[in-house]
């Protein structure tokens, strides 16, 4: 048996599709995630990776297969109920509560993750315990001088932080990452990539990660999967799938129709 | 929370609660006291409106209905059960409780789907309701209304201080103190009655009622609405139900609503489809809350006194001015002529959403 299958896996996907009229944009995509790993999902654009996000995170409803969380199916189950269970998601185009403070965004998040958000009578501010720690996550994340601006008043990379901080305050069992450091400055994004990269090997915990340069990926992953017009068409350790002659296929044709 | 408090929005709003906590003692006459009763009476249901719309950006066109649920509670309780206290409170309790149940059903209905749905939901129920009320006149006295007698001590039959008490009268002042006028004249008498009483009780019921929103609003339950207010996408994904958040206030401020609704049936003694149900203060309400400034409860205090006194007041003031420039401005003078007071009032509110788009109290709040 490979280790695969002996192995409990945190997240799974069985034949997981979606069509959209006529096209199939994720086409069966069956694939185990483990405790402990960071998985990079590559793939040209249009791939299906932002879908195949999607469905995994409940954003939208699959046309076949199912998605387990630690052996439960949550196939069924809406995106909100999907982070109560432990799936945290950060988007790729920067999805934030644009009128409030970088501390409010986070500490909603944090407020959400311990299901206070029905208390009526205590004061949200008052709650030093989500606060403290909401300072310390804009600490981490290089954003605590700007924790009382409103978010529409952040730069496009600070946005893009303050998108992964949202993700980290939820402390979820399966994080994912659709291209975190994707318009972020030189020197920001390394930062942003070492906090990616302190979640890797934590048990309980695995990491999705969606992710164009080539470079990161070799340096962050334990493992790619390749998605190429929906179909998963390579799952292996990070130098053995890049070097596949069908990866290099893939991402020269790719090359080729851009020019 | 971005909002820098304010200074001068908290002086403006302590002001005004000031002012009509000493407002039968300051202006004299039934009509100065009737119009601070309103003001009262409508702080709580528009401060109660803005929950849904400032806070949850949920549009409601229902809320003056549940606003008569409670008015028609308390009329009907006085009506059947007779005018003491523990019907009125059982008239306002069902009132009460009829809202958030209808308010629940629509939530449940309607907020599932998308949220201009839920308008146009709150839109239908709430014509048929008000042809219901105007249709069964045996029960509600149709398009007459109801009168009824309220407890005796919140009448103005009941008389509780043999002497009256002193009031000031502050257009008296001036005169007072530059010893032009009578002196006698700036002291007023204020009959301690029952219609003070009921004063007092609509008063103080409306700063109770105003605490209880303001503490709502800065909960992590208020806190939650805005964050669907701002992105409901992203308030869904990090775990929150967005659904139940919304049906949530959606009954809240229904609740509310009618308690203001009981309040005013106190105050008035009479209810009727035009005073307490009608299409015309659902728009008067959504002025209201859009002037005094969406999204802070305190905006709800600024645009409700500010609306009832221009409504109250334009026409006395256009008059005088009328009187003013009559003889040396005659054209001018055409354009204030009292009767032209609605289109003056239409004209304030114009401007004023013109140069505050977020509102009085968001332009006092931070001049952003």
């Amino acid at each position: 048996m490979r280790r695969d299958e002996t192995e409990t896996a945190l997240l799974e996907t069985r034949g997981l599709t979606v069509r959209f009229g006529g096209h199939v944009a994720v086409d069966g995509v069956s694939c185990r995630f483990r405790e402990g790993e960071l998985t990079a999902i590559v793939g040209p654009n249009g791939a299906g990776k932002t879908t195949y996000f999607n469905l995994v995170s409940g954003q939208i409803r699959a046309s076949a297969g199912r998605v387990l969380l630690e052996g439960r199916d949550v196939t069924r189950l809406s995106a909100s109920a999907r982070t109560r269970r432990g799936m945290g998601r950060a988007f790729q185009l920067t999805n934030l509560f644009p009128g409030l403070s970088v501390l409010e965004n986070v500490r909603l998040a944090m407020q959400a993750r311990e299901g206070r958000g029905f208390r009526m009578f205590s004061r949200a501010m008052g709650d030093w315990e989500l606060l403290d720690e909401a300072e310390r996550l804009l600490q981490q994340v290089r954003l605590l001088s700007l924790a009382e601006m409103p978010v529409t008043a952040l730069s496009h990379g600070d946005q893009r932080k303050l998108e992964v901080a949202l993700l980290m305050a939820l402390e979820p069992r399966v994080f994912m990452f659709d291209e975190p450091t994707a318009g972020m400055s030189a020197d920001e994004a390394p930062h942003v990539l070492d906090l990616v990269a302190g979640l890797k090997g934590q048990p309980g915990r695995t990491v999705l990660l969606v992710e164009h340069k080539m470079d990161v990926i070799r340096e962050l992953a334990d493992r790619i999967i390749v998605l190429h017009n929906g179909v998963l068409l390579a799952d292996g350790p990070p130098d053995e799938v890049m070097d596949s002659e069908i990866v290099q296929e893939v991402y020269m044709g790719q090359a080729l129709t851009d020019v | 929370m971005t909002a820098r408090r304010s200074w001068l929005l908290a002086a403006v709003v302590a002001a005004i609660l000031a002012a009509l906590a000493a407002a039968p003692f300051l202006f004299p006459g039934v009509r100065a006291m009737d119009t601070a009763a309103r003001i009262c009476v409508f702080i709580v249901l528009a401060a109660s409106y803005d929950l849904l719309l400032g806070y949850a950006g949920i549009v409601s066109f229902a809320h003056v209905m549940f606003f008569g649920m409670g008015a028609y509670g308390v009329a009907l309780a006085s009506t059947h059960l007779g005018r003491e206290a523990p019907g009125l409170v059982l008239g306002a309790g069902a009132g009460m409780a009829v809202a958030v149940v209808l308010a629940a059903l629509i939530g449940l209905f309607s907020l599932r789907v998308r949220a201009i749905f839920f308008a146009m939901i709150t839109l239908a129920v709430a014509s048929a309701v008000a042809v219901l009320v105007s249709q069964l006149s045996g029960l509600t006295g149709g398009e007459d209304g109801l009168s009824f007698q309220i407890p005796r001590a919140l009448s103005p039959a009941a008389k509780y201080l043999s002497e009256p008490l002193t009031g000031i009268d502050p257009a008296a002042l001036p005169g007072a103190i530059f010893g032009g006028g009578e002196t006698g004249g700036l002291f007023t008498e204020v009959k301690a009655n029952g219609k003070l009483a009921a004063y007092y009780l609509v008063f103080a019921s409306m700063l109770v009622l105003l605490a209880l929103m303001r503490r709502l609003t800065v909960s992590p339950f208020g806190s939650v609405l805005m964050a669907i207010r701002e992105n409901e996408f992203r308030a869904e994904a990090i775990g929150y139900r967005v659904v139940r958040y919304r049906i949530a206030v959606t009954c809240i401020s229904a609740g509310i609503a009618a308690l203001a609704g009981a309040l005013y049936a106190v105050w008035l003694r009479y209810v009727g489809p035009d005073t307490v149900l009608g299409f015309p203060i659902m728009v008067d309400l959504l002025l209201m809350v859009v002037i005094g400034g969406m999204g802070t409860i305190w905006g709800a205090v600024i645009g409700v006194t500010l609306f009832m006194l221009a409504r109250g007041y334009l026409q006395d003031l256009m008059a005088a001015a009328q009187g003013a420039v009559a003889a040396d401005l005659p054209a001018l003078a055409v354009f204030l002529e009292p009767d032209r007071w609605l289109m003056w009032l239409g004209i304030l509110f114009i401007l004023s959403v013109y140069f505050f788009p977020s509102g009085i109290a968001g332009r006092l709040k931070a001049g952003r």
